[in-house]
């Protein structure tokens, strides 16, 4: 009984990416009874409930662990069909009064119909030549992957990023007692200077690779990013199979030998505000457990 | 230096989108007629096997690219993965294709499963966008595709994917003799909620683009199952978006 009745557990949902591997054969319920319809050869117009539903339950129990959620609309389709099994055991007679007959199959070969075409239309467009993976644009590299858009990131974007590397950095580590000091001003500089070996470019999540380095570290790269681009000496471009990642470049009217020293005004206070930031990140990590 | 296709090559090399022949027809100030004969004999001349890239029709638009038999090579070139299409995201990305504007739950009603994440995902990557909220109850967002879709997938236009009741349906020889009269008439009047030509979708899409959001309304379209009274009361959808 406990088991029945058991809510997902952390650890369930943390490894749920692994019953979607069990599952990918089918796209969904209806994606079975497709394929229970071919391999018993059942006509789809004249459909034996009776096989079909218990082609399914087999089906399904060859899947040993399934998504709680999905578990769920496969369950519904397989009562569906006990319902429609039912309507059919029904005497003919009784079903006269209704004057406007109505096959108990009908909903649901309608929707394996329109399934069917949608299926097919996927298939197409797999098909399709895809940029990307068939057909290629000019340009280099960068801005192949950045040409998608039109050449400018959000800010969502660079919040994301923050986001990913956060959750890397959390991956990695354990507990991280030594505070690291480090200002916005001298990891403005750095980066400046990380762009000028590396030909003016690079990428965020290449800045924040270094996970041996403290949460503070991170935090400070992301505000000197968002101190460079408010004084324009970047642009941000987003890159165009990441939601999380995006180019740096370095402005066009910014030369990388000028030795003009930065100051951000992040560092005008005491580290109040990365003290705060790390604060509320460990709350949300708590709340998260 | 006065080829007509020597300019529009110029344009079309150095331009990183899609290039319409509205656009050059209108750029080079030359009768529609001679771009476009310019532009079919620059096609032609790609297609031979002198070259590595093709003069393709994507998007509205004109755009050189590599051609499909190079892609081993490209891929090698760009050490990079290719982008990953899985069986679900496909199908999300037809049903938004053929059925738009659509909610989710009507995509959901389609598939037979939940498509939160994928829809996130598509959004995420600007396959689809929202085009606004429905008038159903709750006012649900309505999605589309988006000119990245048609640009990722090589399609000229919506009115370019084949109708999709040309689709092919699993039902036997026997069963279209022998079959329930009332299935059998699934397959021939399904018009009542399926569009049947995309071309005049395409069309009412344009005029979607062009109305503020709010005032979207939602066509019958993604109802999949019409009730008793809805249904005899209900136009086909190919009449219902006749342009003009």
């Amino acid at each position: 009984m406990d088991e029945l009745v058991r809510a997902p557990s952390a650890a369930a949902i943390a490894t749920s990416a692994k019953y979607q591997v069990q599952l990918a054969e089918w796209s969904g319920p209806y994606d079975v009874l497709l394929q229970v319809i071919d391999d018993q050869e059942l006509d789809l117009l004249n459909l034996d409930i009776s096989i079909l539903l218990e082609h399914y339950i087999l089906y399904l129990e060859t899947c040993p662990i399934i998504d709680i959620e999905e578990a769920g609309e496969f369950l519904l389709v397989a009562a569906t069909l006990a319902q429609i099994k039912s309507k059919l055991l029904l005497p003919k007679e009784e079903q006269t009064e209704d004057l406007d007959e109505k096959d108990p199959r009908e909903d649901l070969v309608r929707y394996l119909i329109e399934y069917q075409k949608i299926k097919q239309a996927a298939d197409l467009l797999r098909d399709r030549p895809i940029l990307g993976r068939d057909v290629f644009l000019k340009g280099t590299r960068e801005q192949f992957e950045g040409m998608e858009s039109d050449g400018r990131g959000t800010l969502f974007q660079l919040v994301r990023g923050f986001q990913k590397a956060m959750k890397e950095l959390r991956a990695h580590t354990r507990m991280d007692i030594s505070r690291e000091e480090i200002s916005v001003s001298v990891r403005l500089q750095e980066i400046l200077f990380q762009f000028a070996s590396a030909e003016g470019s690079s990428r965020f999540l290449e800045l924040l690779q270094d996970s041996s380095r403290s949460k503070t570290y991170i935090i400070v790269t992301f505000l000197a990013v968002l101190e460079l681009i408010r004084l324009k000496k970047i642009k941000i471009t987003p890159v165009v199979d990441s939601a999380e990642d995006f180019y740096l470049q370095i402005g066009d009217s910014v030369s990388l030998e000028s030795h003009e020293l930065l100051q951000s005004e992040f560092d005008t206070g005491p580290n109040e505000m990365i003290k705060s930031l790390s604060e509320s990140e460990k709350s949300s990590e708590e709340m998260a457990v | 230096m006065n080829s007509q296709k020597a300019l529009i090559e110029g344009i079309l090399f150095a331009s990183p989108h899609p290039v319409s022949s509205a656009f050059l027809t209108e750029l080079l100030e030359a009768p529609p007629e001679e771009i476009d004969q310019a532009l079919r004999e620059l096609k032609a001349e790609y297609e031979t096997d002198n070259h590595g890239f093709l003069l393709v029709e994507v998007a509205s638009g004109y755009q050189f690219r590599t051609k499909p038999e190079l892609k081993e090579l490209m891929a090698r070139f760009y050490q990079k993965k290719p982008p990953r299409l899985t069986q679900a995201t496909l199908e999300v990305l037809s049903v938004v294709a053929y059925k738009q504007p659509i909610t989710r739950p009507q995509i959901e009603k389609i598939r037979g499963v939940d498509c939160t994440a994928v829809l996130k995902a598509l959004l995420e990557r600007n396959l689809i966008e929202m085009r606004g909220r429905s008038e159903l109850p709750g006012h649900p967002v309505v999605y589309g595709t988006s000119e990245k879709f048609l640009e990722w997938f090589q399609i000229k236009n919506l009115a370019d994917l084949p109708p999709l009741s040309e689709m092919e349906v699993l039902a036997s020889r026997e069963g279209l003799e022998a079959g329930s009269e009332t299935l059998l008439g699934l397959l021939r009047r399904d018009d009542g909620y399926q569009i049947e030509s995309v071309g005049e979708m395409d069309e009412t899409l344009k005029q979607l683009a062009k109305k503020p959001a709010p005032e979207l309304e939602l066509q019958p379209s993604g109802d999949l199952i019409p009730s008793e009274s809805e249904r005899s009361s209900e136009v086909p959808q190919s009449e219902m978006i006749q342009p003009g």
